[in-house]
């Protein structure tokens, strides 16, 4: 009796649980198609938060299988610093990727060194000159911002000069990120090194007292900021579309510097040895459409790569900002030395 | 440990067995939920004051938040089983408490304090989630340092050395471990000659800090408008974090009975007892590795990267006592020539079945709010914890907030039903 009950006892949980899962399964796509098994597939590599539920990547898809009839197979590497290891873990396993979607150019070096890249055959005629100026052939950009720090206009005046991010009066003020563990945060620290150049690590020991906190990643940051623990965060331009579009509040401003501001460009890739490349670079040429690029800014919150289709969005109003050439070496020895003291 | 020192002190102060249990459920709050609900309170309660202060320190705080309560439980259980008598003998002939610590307590109990304290040592030494949340400037942890070689470098090598001499360390550790760590039963009344007078309140401090956080934060949350996920999009998240959860539950459960079945077995014992998980970051890495990308495969690789995770520590938490009370049964019935079914069947599953149950809810509980793991192997499945990952990577921290109480709900919820099915069995 007892060995019946526990056999009836394992059964029925693994029942529930197999049952879970095919209730998920079946909520998800409604009803099973013997479709998505005729049509050729696409399996495309990005970080989470483009393909979540907030983010771009599900509309872009469904418009691109929608346009091609092909069935897409999306995989994430949590976020996009894991980008390229998952890829090497991919191809190591021999279940390559067609495209890997969000890359930036702090990684396309590594990425160009470590693996070998479709040649994309692209026209750069409407794209905007801060992108085309950082065209790498073997890839294809699909959004950017600059980079700044955002403010609270009337909470603080903000530096006029990049010098002035030092000064005494804006003591334990910025929220930036940890260049390790953050795109934007290794962003600032090539900024001051583009900026101050040999003085780097001088510029940082008299910016530290400045810094609120070194937050391990941007969303956490951000968090901070919007808490009003911190005066200013560094983030990107386009932040302030969804303060002012969104939200519908205008407080919100960026610092606008002289010396120039560091560029985020977002790249989408095909790597040499994908499966379905045809696709693939048809998926590619997709990004770049003006529909799918609107969908983009929308949704990403970024700028899109071709010209005038801010027009009419809250994007055409965002402040224009010099821009600088940074570096895109992975080199901390000068943060280290002055933040891990 | 000091901490869970005084806890265990402020919890004499409770005589009443209910509500002592409650006030041990209090203590152990901070253990049972998952690390990112404990972040979450940290942050919120520090930040309406002051800076967040990543970093160490920050690293550290959650986790004296975490295990203090712990230690108190576990300090409360060993003088229950080793100084009850001896306490009101030196009660009785009128000893100071100094001298009741220093020269009775103390000898009696030190190789079980060592036992706790390598117990927090490893678990705080393994732990990945809230050093990844809270470190601020990497390699503030080992976990970190190997999650940065894979990451920052690329470095495979230098990850799996550094994985390996953790593992190795933590083999040396479970063969230091003199035994288990979590002793028999809880106590049912307080000793009295042990209290801190005054200070019985003491023993909800971190579940106050834990449960004031959640509602600093999740009431800004409410108010805010969930822009990002539509119903469904919800709902699927929902339904694939209690898959998930359930799935852990059963992983758990099985591994419970093979533990048991194969009792008594003094090298595994000494295993479970003493090793904690591998680096969460190599094994989800390496689960990447096995074939198979669909959403179903990736389900069942997060299922299998959790229970790896989590079952050692939960078995030496929770498991081991159900174990270990029944190898001479199950020796015994060995001797006499009962079969390897009938042990299992006649012998462990009715004594056993309840505790395995509650550790099968709380490897529930945990599963549901994981993120840390989840981000390397969700690929295209969508959880609550990513979900509020994702709503904070697109500006909406306060909806990502709001989102942690179907989440809380969700594990509670879990769990209660786990303990309800081990009342119904023990009955």
């Amino acid at each position: 009796m007892k060995r019946s009950r526990l056999i009836i006892f394992l059964i029925l949980f693994t029942c529930i649980v197999f049952g879970l899962f095919f209730a998920r399964t079946a909520y998800k796509y409604k009803f099973f198609s013997r479709e998505p098994y005729l049509q050729k597939k696409i399996r495309i590599l990005t970080y989470s938060t483009f393909v979540g539920s907030s983010g771009p990547g599900t509309e872009l898809l469904d418009a691109f299988q929608a346009a091609t009839g092909a069935k897409v197979e999306i995989l994430t590497a949590g976020d996009a610093g894991l980008l390229l290891e998952r890829l090497k873990l991919a191809q190591a396993s021999g279940s390559p990727f067609d495209v890997v979607l969000g890359l930036d150019q702090l990684m396309i070096d590594d990425a160009a060194k470590d693996f070998q890249w479709k040649k994309l055959q692209l026209s750069k005629d409407s794209w905007r000159p801060e992108v085309a100026a950082k065209h790498k052939e073997d890839f294809a950009p699909f959004d950017w911002s600059p980079l700044t720090f955002v403010y609270r206009e009337g909470s603080v005046t903000p530096p006029k000069t990049f010098d002035a991010l030092a000064s005494e009066s804006y003591r334990n003020t910025f929220a930036i990120q940890d260049p390790r563990s953050s795109s934007p945060g290794l962003q600032f620290f090539e900024w001051v090194k583009a900026v101050k150049g040999k003085d780097t690590a001088a510029f940082l020991g008299e910016f530290k007292p400045n810094v609120q906190s070194i937050a391990p990643s941007w969303s956490f940051s951000y968090g901070l900021f919007k808490k009003n623990q911190a005066q200013f965060v560094f983030t990107y331009v386009t932040s302030l579309a969804f303060h002012w579009g969104v939200e519908k509040d205008r407080q919100y401003a960026v610092v606008n510097l002289p010396e120039g501001h560091p560029v985020q460009i977002e790249y989408a890739g095909i790597p040499a040895d994908c499966r379905e490349c045809e696709l693939a670079d048809q998926f590619v040429k997709h990004l770049l459409t003006p529909e799918m690029q609107k969908i983009i800014m929308q949704k990403n919150f970024m700028f899109p790569v071709l010209r005038d289709l801010e027009a009419g969005t809250v994007f055409a109003e965002l402040p224009k900002l010099k821009t600088i050439e940074t570096s895109t070496g992975k080199d901390l020895s000068e943060w280290d030395q002055v933040f891990k003291r | 440990m000091v901490l869970g020192f005084f806890l265990f002190r402020a919890l004499q102060g409770w005589d009443v067995p209910r509500a002592r249990g409650f006030a041990e459920l209090a203590l152990l709050l901070p253990n049972m939920v998952p690390p990112l609900f404990l972040v979450l309170a940290l942050l919120s309660w520090v930040t309406p004051w002051s800076a967040f202060p990543y970093g160490l320190g920050a690293v550290v705080v959650a986790h004296v938040l975490m295990n203090s309560g712990l230690v108190a439980v576990s300090f409360d259980r060993m003088a229950h089983g080793k100084l009850r008598g001896l306490s009101e003998s030196a009660w009785i002939m009128g000893s100071g408490r100094g001298a009741f610590w220093r020269d009775v307590a103390w000898p009696y109990l030190r190789a079980d304090v060592a036992c706790v304290f390598l117990f927090v040592f490893s678990l705080c030494f393994t732990s990945f989630s809230i050093p990844l949340a809270l470190g601020g400037r990497s390699n503030a942890t080992l976990e970190i340092a190997i999650f940065d070689a894979i990451r920052m470098e690329g470095r495979w090598d230098k990850a799996v050395v550094m994985a390996v001499c953790q593992s190795l360390m933590l083999f040396g550790l479970a063969f230091t471990l003199p035994h288990a760590f979590w002793p028999a039963r809880p106590g049912r009344r307080a000793i009295g000659f042990l209290r801190l007078s005054g200070s019985r309140l003491l023993v909800f401090l971190p579940a106050a800090i834990l449960i004031l956080g959640w509602l600093f934060g999740g009431v800004a949350g409410l108010s805010s408008e969930l822009l990002g996920p539509s119903f469904a999009e919800l709902f699927d998240a929902m339904l694939t974090t209690v898959s998930i959860a359930l799935g852990v539950a059963l992983l758990h459960l099985v591994m419970l009975l093979i533990a048991a079945y194969v009792q008594p077995h003094f090298g595994l014992s000494r295993f479970l007892n003493g090793y904690l998980s591998p680096s969460p970051a190599i094994t989800g890495f390496a689960l990447l590795l096995l074939p198979g990308e669909s959403e179903t495969f990736a389900l069942i690789k997060l299922i299998v990267a959790l229970t790896l995770i989590s079952f050692p520590l939960l078995y030496r938490w929770q498991g081991h006592m159900a174990v270990a009370s029944l190898s001479k049964q199950t020796a015994v019935a060995r001797t006499l020539g009962a079969t390897w079914g009938a042990i299992l069947t006649e012998i462990v599953w009715p004594q056993a079945a309840p505790q395995f149950l509650r550790v099968c809810g709380l490897a529930a509980f945990w599963a549901c709010g994981d993120f840390a793991l989840s981000g390397i192997l969700a690929g295209p499945v969508n959880t609550l914890p990513l979900m509020m990952q994702d709503l904070m990577d697109n500006y909406q921290v306060e909806a990502a907030q709001a989102l942690m109480f179907p989440l809380l709900i969700l594990g509670l919820a879990l769990y209660g039903v786990f303990t309800g099915v081990a009342r119904y069995v023990a009955r």
